[in-house]
């Protein structure tokens, strides 16, 4: 600029200028010598997202002859005061100890926000036979054991900013924890949105919150059982739920959005059902798949490759370790099995909280749960939960936090 | 129960607590050089606040508008130099205009381009007959950027006289906010400076108290090199940073807190994390706030000078933010976005300009953003990703509980999107597929800043540029703890970051005795 500004006055302009660390050194000198603490939002923050809850069993509940609900109180003596608020249809990821090995295994809160607020969580779990967690937990948790979890996490939650008032809840089996809160949540906060749950059981005796349930019922929530098995005086629909079910116990898809939480069989009979009803992506919402039970069924997953095995290389921290891996087994899995308590929260591929760099070999990847960043995969880096080693790997694994 | 426990073993020369956009700008520096380097990063992945997330089919930016001092290869800026120089090459796009100003209040609805001659034809089509005060405008802008320039490439040997004679205007505007310069010394009617002044919401700080000299450094280089969004979201810069860094033989550790930050004798020794690793270094670079290092980390406490306290007490918080992110089923085009970032504001008129929300409650201004409009594949085929933003002094937030906060956050989302279907003339609410509604808790949880505070400390008169580099040494009050990102002495945004972590990391290789 070839003309020379003034602002206030030649001399003045360059005054202020000289004067600038002088007014700097002022300010600095002449503010509270208090060391800055943390500030309130912050300590929401942290106990609304912390990173690990220790909780301990206060109650246990036998609801049906596979099922058990366990209720969960802050374990104060390990430094957990009070329980992090969350969104009904959330779930803690919990820390189990299997023969001295860590896994990692996510349980849907049954209980409500409002009961958090009171100092109580509900976790409920189904005993899979032969399964390789939960005989354990059934065998070890008693009133008293005590757990790590993580916070509450997940999205499968009810956002009435893109759902419709109306909710068609698909569930089965214990798919009906996280769709139970959500339920009594909407109650307790007289949100009116409306739910109708479709609720597909063995039997009668297979119906977890049985009487609460038919409680809600009676408070004009409309819940349906569907029989795979039915007892003999079974009144109620029977076999799978299809697509011609859910719209005659609805009464129309129209203007609804559609939650499903279930078993994988149960997804995968649903998907082509869903896929009938001809609705937009927006209104069809879906728990976490979860950890593929038939690998070997997935979708271009490498013949034979699920009875070979592999070795893991991976560098954590300082050191690298060697592990054996099955082709049939999540990356993840062979990593907790080898003890090395690796980060992990949906364990269906998408949150990518066990984010990890491959540094050489081949994966095979479920394309259905590959929630990488682009930036991921053009960098190489993968998600353990759902990818399976088709060869040797190399890769760098970050210590869980 | 067994559990296979890992150190990182070693000592470095230099450890970087935080890996933002400072943090690895100077990894990759100082690790170029041959220096042993540990980044810690207490998140799962590098880039702090540059970063992405994905929900169903959409991956989201997560804070990137508009990066300035890129340039086209042909002219290039100071973070184009920096990423030729490391050796990355993210792709871009291109930004034709710097916003679409709508005011609806003032009757102002108008693209206002980069590029000064654009700009000052798109400010001219809203109110015309000021060009040529215009003109003169920028020219004062790009001398403030010139010193600027010249004041980094001579560092070492600053002449202040030639300074003073090369670049008058610069001295003098320096101790100076926007308006007393701006109305001082142009003849600019209101109605112009209305829109002027909309570009207030890239530093964050009303041009009332706004320093002259970094608003002038601000626009010179949105209009010089013009502006580009990262075409796979800022994750794609950050990842190419840590890539290159582990390349050039830099260690990055993932999920890694830094807990303590070591000192003996008034210097740095170490670093101890969460993982109870002990690490031992003579250089600690914080990609952290100073309320956070000297708060915080500093171990022993009693190592802390009173005046280091005085220091972060005696600086305002920036401004922090709501961010609602929504994956939609319809196209850009069928929504009618057709340009890429909007400025919303009911009015800019003086009286109104700034009054600013005390309680968590809708502001009048809003910024609405369709990466879409310039990146189209950036979600797939019959969808777009829209982003509603607006801010609050980082105080508004500081207050509320945590069982209110999921029905405010949804509120305020409510009312974001309602305001931006009725001032943008849009229908959003039948098409969300996927929403994230991010808060200054979100900010907070993530990044760790007080107050939730995204934009640094306000860069006010005696707080921005020219008196914070002037002081760099004698604020340094622990010996070599040396600070980069949006809290240093750059002020916020990617490039002032970036370029924080350069200034440091070559000031470390001096002290190293100019290794490699």
């Amino acid at each position: 600029m070839s003309e020379k500004i003034v602002v206030k006055s030649k001399l003045g302009d360059l005054l202020a200028f000289v004067g600038l660390i002088r007014l700097r050194r002022k300010k600095i000198k002449s503010a509270s010598p208090e060391r800055p603490k943390e500030e309130f939002l912050n300590t929401v923050v942290r106990e609304m997202h912390p990173d690990r809850m220790f909780l301990k069993i206060s109650e246990i509940v036998q609801e049906t002859n596979s099922t058990r609900t366990f209720v969960l109180v802050p374990d104060a003596g390990r430094g957990t005061e009070k329980l992090a608020t969350f969104r009904a249809g959330q779930y803690l990821n919990l820390r189990i100890d299997i023969d001295g090995t860590e896994v990692s295994r996510n349980y849907s809160l049954s209980s409500t926000p409002a009961e958090a607020a009171a100092g109580t969580y509900r976790i409920t779990v189904r005993l899979k036979e032969g399964g390789f967690v939960t005989p354990r937990i059934f065998e070890n948790w008693k009133t008293g054991t005590t757990l790590e979890s993580s916070g509450p996490v997940g999205n499968f939650v009810y956002e009435g900013l893109r759902d419709k008032r109306h909710v068609i809840a698909v569930v089965g089996g214990c798919g009906i924890t996280p769709i139970y809160s959500m339920v009594r949540d909407s109650l307790d906060r007289k949100d009116g949105v409306s739910f109708t749950v479709i609720y597909g059981v063995r039997n009668s005796d297979d119906i977890i919150f049985a009487d609460s349930l038919e409680e809600l019922s009676r408070n004009g929530v409309a819940i349906h059982y569907v029989a795979s098995e039915p007892d003999e005086n079974w009144k109620g629909p029977k076999g799978f739920i299809t697509a011609g079910l859910i719209r005659e116990l609805s009464g129309g898809v129209e203007d609804r959005s559609i939650f499903l939480c279930g078993p994988q069989a149960m997804y995968r009979f649903l998907d082509g059902e869903i896929g009938k009803l001809n609705l937009p992506r927006r209104l069809v919402r879906r728990e976490l798949f979860g950890e593929a039970d038939d690998p070997a069924g997935l979708d271009g997953f490498p013949a034979g490759n699920a009875s070979r095995t592999y070795t893991l290389k991976v560098h954590m921290a300082d050191e690298v370790l060697e592990v054996p891996a099955s082709g049939g087994e999540t990356v993840l899995v062979s990593l907790e099995r080898a003890g090395l308590a690796p980060p992990s929260r949906c364990r269906s591929g998408e949150c990518g909280w066990c984010r990890s760099k491959l540094i050489s070999g081949d994966v095979f990847v479920r394309k259905e749960n590959d929630g990488r960043r682009i930036a991921d995969r053009k960098f190489g880096w993968f998600h353990p939960c759902s990818t399976y080693p088709v060869s040797d790997l190399e890769m760098r694994l970050p210590r869980a936090r | 129960m067994k559990k296979r426990k890992t150190h990182l073993s070693s000592d470095y020369d230099v450890v970087i607590v935080g890996g933002g956009n400072g943090g690895l700008t100077a990894g990759c520096k100082l690790a170029a050089k041959g220096v042993k380097t540990l980044i810690l990063e207490k998140n799962n992945l590098p880039g702090g606040y540059a970063s992405s997330f994905v929900r169903g089919r959409f991956e989201f930016e997560t804070a990137l508008h508009a990066m300035a001092d890129l340039g086209s290869p042909e002219n290039p800026g100071a973070v184009r130099k920096l990423f030729d120089e490391i050796g990355i090459e993210p792709e871009w796009a291109f930004l034709p205009d710097v916003y679409h100003l709508v005011l609806p209040e003032d009757g102002v609805d108008g693209i206002l381009p980069t590029g000064v001659d654009a700009y000052i034809d798109g400010v001219d089509a809203l109110v015309p007959g000021h060009k040529k005060e215009l003109h003169r405008y920028f020219a004062l802008c790009n001398e403030v950027m010139d010193a600027l320039n010249y004041i980094e490439a001579h560092m070492d040997n600053l002449n202040k006289l030639y300074l003073l004679k090369r670049f008058p205007n610069f001295i003098r505007t320096a101790a100076y906010t926007v308006e007393e310069v701006t109305e001082r010394c142009f003849n600019l009617p209101e109605e112009v400076l209305d829109i002027l002044y909309a570009y207030w919401g890239y530093l964050g700080v009303p041009t009332t108290h706004l320093n002259f000299t970094i608003w002038a450094a601000m626009l010179s280089m949105y209009h010089d090199k013009k502006a580009y969004v990262p075409k796979y979201r800022s994750h794609d810069i950050s990842m190419a940073l840590a890539e290159r860094y582990t390349e050039l033989g830099g260690r990055i550790e993932l999920n890694t807190p830094v807990e303590k930050i070591l000192v003996d004798g008034g210097r740095v020794t170490g670093v101890e994390t969460s993982h109870g690793d002990m690490i031992r270094t003579n250089h600690v670079i914080a990609n952290v706030a100073p309320h956070a290092a000297y708060g915080r980390l500093v171990h022993p406490r009693e190592s802390v000078p009173e005046i280091a306290y005085r220091y972060c007490n005696s600086r305002e918080l920036g401004i922090t933010l709501v961010s609602v992110f929504l994956g939609l089923d319809i196209s850009c085009e069928e929504l009618g976005m057709t340009d890429y970032e909007y400025f919303i504001s009911d009015t800019m008129r003086r009286d109104r300009r700034y009054v600013l929300p005390t309680e968590p409650t809708l502001p009048q201004r809003m910024i609405v953003s369709c990466i879409n409009a310039v990146v189209p594949e950036a979600s797939p085929p019959g969808t777009c990703i829209l982003n509603l933003s607006i801010t609050y002094e980082a105080d508004v937030w500081n207050g509320v509980k945590a069982e209110e906060y999921v029905a405010l956050k949804q509120r305020l989302a409510d009312q974001m999107i309602e305001k931006a279907e009725k001032t943008l003339h849009l229908s959003i609410r039948p098409h969300i597929e996927e929403i994230e509604i991010a808060t200054p808790m979100t900010m907070a949880h993530y990044a760790g800043h007080t107050k939730g505070a995204v934009y640094g400390y306000k860069t006010t008169v005696w707080d921005s540029l020219i008196p914070r580099n002037l002081c760099i040494e004698e604020e340094q009050y622990i010996k070599n703890l040396e600070f980069v990102g949006g809290f240093s002495f750059r002020g916020v945004g990617y490039c002032s970051s970036y370029v924080s972590g350069s200034v440091v990391a070559e000031g470390i290789l001096k002290k190293l005795g100019g290794r490699g």
